[in-house]
């Protein structure tokens, strides 16, 4: 098939000039402090007008929620399962304070949320999500929710000690337990998660015992029964979301040329977590995505060239700027696992909905064991083709510190593709070229490595 | 007391101890060589994480099992890794991060079953002569000032910190670092007040002047509370010292002289 339109991504005046009107609200938030802005490149079309609005206009959304006497749900750690229960809910908007960590990205610091972290001793030995104390201490960011769930336990340890903070600064939480995910023992009654790993049967009844606990206090916090046809309805609706991101990100690595730039598709990914405040919204905005990148795949439209290096990008980075250096170093997104694959997954219709849920979140990689991640991407690297791996480090996150050498291991003796390891900080403009430097050398190992491994899928 | 029993290497809170005592087994925490160069690891890993690995799984080690619990990402992670090296069977004990939950009770239960059945199976190693666990306290009425020592489990490097802290006159008489048994809060359970809260309580049991924090770079959970513990949520004054696999001696020793002084100053308590 021969390639058609190549697509560019536009630079933010570009955009702001050709698009007036539907770039309004992105005009608004650079003017508002949203800095960073100006320095990313941006999908020129309607779809990512809208995708880029629901995420930049969150903090609106939700001081309107308050302002209308909404219930706000602040859903901690958990990616994926509080937001779903508490949609479930009529009334209540639940969104993720973790999300904060984007925050100093897109104010270039000049928001302050890092040096009021710094002031309570939370220092840049922790990972960017600091900026959720630093959030919650100015108290200037978004309305401090009615209520404030976290998950703890297998969780990586920076975000279990800036949450006690956080409660320390006058905020109760109702902290949850998530056990580490084992492997059952020989004999013991066992459940196949979504995804495909197996957990202990004792594992899944805590963890739904756990979630009765939130559905209590949403019901408490709402004086609305969060009852089991009300959670199966909500279920439902996720998975409908779901549904529409697994087809968008099928689509998006399937393709020939990639349809949609990696920035865009870390953005999309993200909305699945807590629907960005508004569930109905994000639906409707993946819709939008899915149908667009139908289109441009049907014309043969599509950014870069066929034979761009297949790339399968594990862990989100702090800084939206970075996602550019894919397209621009010759390659295209074809995997991604940023720590949330697990909310992609259909959440089980055929179980009582507490259960199912439970499973669902059981079934989180960061919960269990890194070899089982490992597992998950070399699946997704051999289904979809890549041809090399990026894992990100995120600065100072607990987990990153062990787990990117056993991913990279676990790649290179099964799939025998370049690797490559990179830590990228909240401003990663003084490393950008470093970075790119390293993006290159990986892509050009790959290119090296066509044809004389049989190890990699086919790219057609 | 000597004991003389097969080995069991045990780290974290929360282990029930008294099992592996019923089981015929001595439960010990192993000598962490920080200062060994395996424990100079990846930028991120934490010196007491690694020198455990390293402690159960050395050559000529004398375990007959290892046991360690869920505390944290840093020990959860190492032992993933852990179980590719060791040549004895190895048990992860999922211990609850929340606390006073029927969750974190049946979380408790079931793995103090699950702990029990592993125990059966292990296969007894050579007997090994060790003296019993003394209390964490200090008996007599020492020189200088009383303070407490908190933090991780002690590495050898600590240790050095520990013999330098003495030498300026500051005498440990509480040793409030982590010990695997019993069931006191740790600072990674949630909410952890009932941690401060005990900590408090054993600071003014134990007659403090003032605690000592061995801070092991890359260990958030403590890292994260320094903050709360120097506002004087404990009620007495604190020094913290990073340590890590090779602590600055020098510039620590000026730290905790400045301490004394300080503690000196505010006629701590203690002296003789």
């Amino acid at each position: 098939m021969s390639e058609g339109e190549t697509l560019s991504a536009v630079g933010f005046e570009a955009w702001r000039t050709r698009r007036a009107v539907a770039c309004a609200a992105l005009g608004r938030h650079y003017d508002e402090g949203d800095a960073r802005l100006a320095e990313l490149r941006f999908d020129p079309s309607p779809a990512a007008d809208r995708l880029w609005e629901l995420l930049l206009s969150e903090e609106d959304r939700l001081a309107e929620a308050r302002r209308r006497g909404a219930k706000i749900v602040g859903a901690m750690k958990d990616l994926g399962t509080v937001p779903v229960m508490a949609y479930a809910l009529p009334g209540v908007v639940a969104f993720y304070p973790d999300g904060a960590w984007w925050t100093p990205c897109l104010m270039k610091h000049t928001d302050g949320l890092f040096a009021r972290a710094d002031e309570l001793g939370v220092d840049d030995s922790f990972c960017p999500v600091r900026a959720m104390l630093g959030a919650f201490a100015q108290g200037d960011r978004f309305p401090i929710p009615d209520l404030l769930t976290c998950s703890v336990g297998a969780v990586c340890d920076d975000f279990s000690s800036i949450a006690q903070r956080v409660e320390g600064l006058g905020h109760p939480i109702l902290w949850w337990e998530m056990p580490y995910r084992r492997m059952p023992e020989p004999g013991e009654p066992a459940v196949v998660l979504p995804g495909g790993v197996r957990a202990p049967r004792a594992q899944v009844e805590l963890v739904a015992a756990e979630l009765g606990r939130v559905r209590d206090a949403l019901s408490a916090l709402t004086g609305g029964a969060l009852t089991n046809a009300r959670l199966a309805e909500g279920i439902r609706v996720a998975n409908r979301i779901r549904a529409v991101l697994r087809s968008l990100r099928e689509i998006v690595f399937a393709a020939p040329r990639a349809p949609l730039p990696a920035l865009e598709l870390l953005v999309a990914e993200m909305l699945i977590i807590h629907f960005c405040s508004d569930r109905d919204e994000t639906e409707a905005v993946l819709e939008d995505l899915l149908a667009e990148v139908r289109r441009r795949v049907a014309r043969s439209a599509g950014y870069g060239r066929s034979d761009d290096v297949r790339l399968f990008w594990v862990n989100p980075v702090a800084d939206l700027r970075a996602m550019r250096e894919v397209e621009a170093c010759g390659a295209r997104l074809c995997g991604t696992d940023f720590l949330f694959t697990h909310a992609f997954d259909p959440i089980p219709e055929d179980a009582p909905p507490l259960e199912a849920l439970a499973c669902s979140a059981l079934a989180d990689p960061m919960v269990g064991p890194a070899s089982q991640r490992a597992d998950r991407v070399v699946d997704e690297m051999r289904r979809l083709g890549a041809e090399a791996l990026v894992v990100v480090r995120i600065p100072g996150a607990s987990h990153c510190a062990h787990e990117g050498a056993r991913l990279i291991d676990a790649v290179r003796r099964r799939l025998g593709v370049p690797c490559l390891e990179v830590e990228v900080p909240s401003l990663s403009d003084s490393f950008s070229a470093a970075m790119r430097t390293r993006l290159e050398a990986l892509v050009e190992a790959a290119r090296a490595a066509r044809g004389a491994s049989s190890a990699v899928g086919s790219l057609s | 007391m000597i004991d003389s029993r097969p080995l069991i290497a045990v780290t974290g809170p929360l282990v029930p101890c008294d099992l592996i005592r019923a089981h015929g087994f001595a439960p010990v925490a192993p000598t962490l060589r920080a200062c060994a160069s395996g424990a100079v690891g990846a930028a991120g890993v934490c010196a007491v994480a690694q020198s455990w690995a390293d402690a159960v799984s050395a050559d000529g080690a004398v375990f007959s099992a290892a046991v360690l619990t869920t505390r944290c990402d840093q020990i959860r992670r190492t032992a993933e890794t852990l179980r590719d090296r060791l040549r004895v069977p190895l048990f992860v004990m999922n211990i609850p991060a929340t606390r006073g939950t029927p969750a974190a009770e049946r979380l408790l239960a079931d793995e103090r079953r699950r702990l029990d059945a592993f125990l059966s199976r292990v296969p007894p190693g050579p007997s090994v002569s060790t003296a019993a666990a003394l209390e964490q306290s200090c008996a007599s009425e020492p020189d200088g000032h009383r303070v407490g020592v908190f933090g991780c489990c002690l590495t050898d490097a600590d240790r050095t910190v520990l013999s330098m802290l003495d030498e300026v006159g500051l005498r440990v008489v509480f040793d409030a670092t982590e010990h695997p048994q019993g069931t006191r809060p740790f600072i990674g359970q949630r909410p952890n007040e009932a941690f401060f809260a005990w900590l408090d309580r054993r600071g003014r049991k134990a007659r403090l002047a003032g605690w000592v924090l061995l801070r092991q770079p890359w260990c958030d959970l403590i890292h994260a509370e320094v903050f709360r513990l120097k506002r004087g949520e404990t009620g007495l004054p604190w020094l913290v010292l990073e340590t890590g696999a090779r602590p600055t001696l020098a510039a620590l020793r000026t730290r905790a002289e400045a301490f004394a002084e300080l503690l000196e100053q505010a006629g701590g308590g203690g002296d003789v």
